[in-house]
């Protein structure tokens, strides 16, 4: 799974999808790999104003992407700019570890990259 | 006619197999791509497409496969769940052999939208468990490997009562999932009675319109596809 993914999910607990603890999921123990793709400038400008930035930021720093910007970039990219995007939302996959909800504190596995969000029974 | 993804790496004993209906999902889009790259033109920002049940991905790969021949744009963002994590793997892989990888973010295993930020898909696609059956199969894992192997496949089959069960709890939940331009397209059988259901639907708001349908038995059309959206 990629690293963007979390600015889409949430936590699948009823009570948590109002509650703003529960964005974005936390990454623990995660494990990353990097595959490479080929850069696609178009691509990375298109998906900026889908983004939540704010919650991308926080994300991708407890990941250990610190080069982000506090602020969306807005206007022309610089080189370096698209390059560190390319890197963090198109080549970066999460293939371990745990999403953490910050709201009731359920942990959800990350295996072989695949995310599970099957609740158990008591808390459906 | 769009080529149809390669799904040859899928295991039909845990995995379903596409099909009749998966096909008709294809086609479907590929009619109303009219209707979605107009909706969907550019400057408006990149689309988040979300497939529910994505069993081998097929539906998903063709859409990855195809994102300016349906949506007029190169950037859209796809998710996919399924409550199969097998199937998750193999809809995985059906991405990574598309010519455009980079616009899957994940595949999850998930029941339905239950793990899906309110209001931020665009376009939802579901080929839903529609088969008439006594009930629902269960989501929790079971011990013995048989009786697994047949829990995973009724679980992309059997709909409950008149088949709609599990597409019922897609649309008590359709109006958080959407975002405000979003779009619905699921498939139904003939025993879901889908123009009582959408009369239901129209009641409540939403427009229903039939965009794909296949083979008809004594004047009833077996499988049809609908676009719902407001």
């Amino acid at each position: 799974m990629k690293i963007l993914t979390t600015n889409y999910i949430t936590c699948a607990v009823k009570a948590c999808k109002t509650s703003s603890n529960a964005f974005p999921l936390q990454f623990r123990d995660a494990e990353l790999v990097q595959e490479e793709l080929e850069l696609n400038e178009e691509f990375i400008k298109n998906i900026l104003p889908r983004i939540e930035w704010p919650a991308l930021v926080q994300t991708a720093a407890s990941l250990g992407f610190t080069t982000l910007p506090s602020t969306k970039p807005e206007g022309d990219l610089d080189e370096q700019m698209i390059k560190d995007l390319h890197t963090l939302l198109v080549e970066t996959q999460v293939i371990s570890g745990k999403l953490v909800c910050g709201n009731c504190q359920h942990e959800y596995n990350i295996h072989q990259g695949i995310a599970n969000f099957l609740l158990p029974n008591h808390l459906v | 006619m769009l080529p149809t993804p390669d799904t040859s790496h899928i295991d039909p004993d845990t995995t379903y197999e596409p099909n009749t209906d998966s096909y008709l999902i294809l086609d479907s889009l590929t009619a109303d791509a009219p209707f979605l790259s107009s909706r969907f033109k550019a400057p408006a920002p990149t689309p988040l497409i979300l497939e529910l049940g994505t069993g081998s991905g097929i539906i998903s790969a063709f859409i990855a496969s195809n994102p300016v021949t349906l949506f007029g744009r190169p950037d859209l963002l796809l998710l996919g769940t399924d409550a199969n994590s097998i199937a998750c793997a193999a809809t995985n892989q059906s991405l990574k052999i598309t010519p455009n990888p980079h616009l899957q973010l994940a595949s999850v295993t998930a029941d339905l939208a239950t793990p899906i930020r309110p209001n931020e898909v665009d376009v939802l696609v579901f080929n839903p468990p529609y088969v008439p059956s006594p009930d629902v199969p269960k989501l929790g894992k079971h011990e013995d490997g048989y009786e697994e192997q047949f829990r995973l496949l009724a679980l992309a089959c059997d709909g409950g009562a008149d088949g709609m069960e599990v597409t019922r709890r897609v649309f008590e939940g359709l109006g958080e999932t959407l975002s405000a331009r979003g779009v619905a397209y699921i498939l139904f059988c003939a025993s879901n009675k889908p123009d009582e259901v959408m009369e239901e639907l129209q009641g409540k708001g939403w427009s229903c319109v039939k965009v794909g349908d296949l083979g008809k038995k004594g004047g009833i059309e077996k499988l049809t596809v609908w676009r719902i959206y407001k």
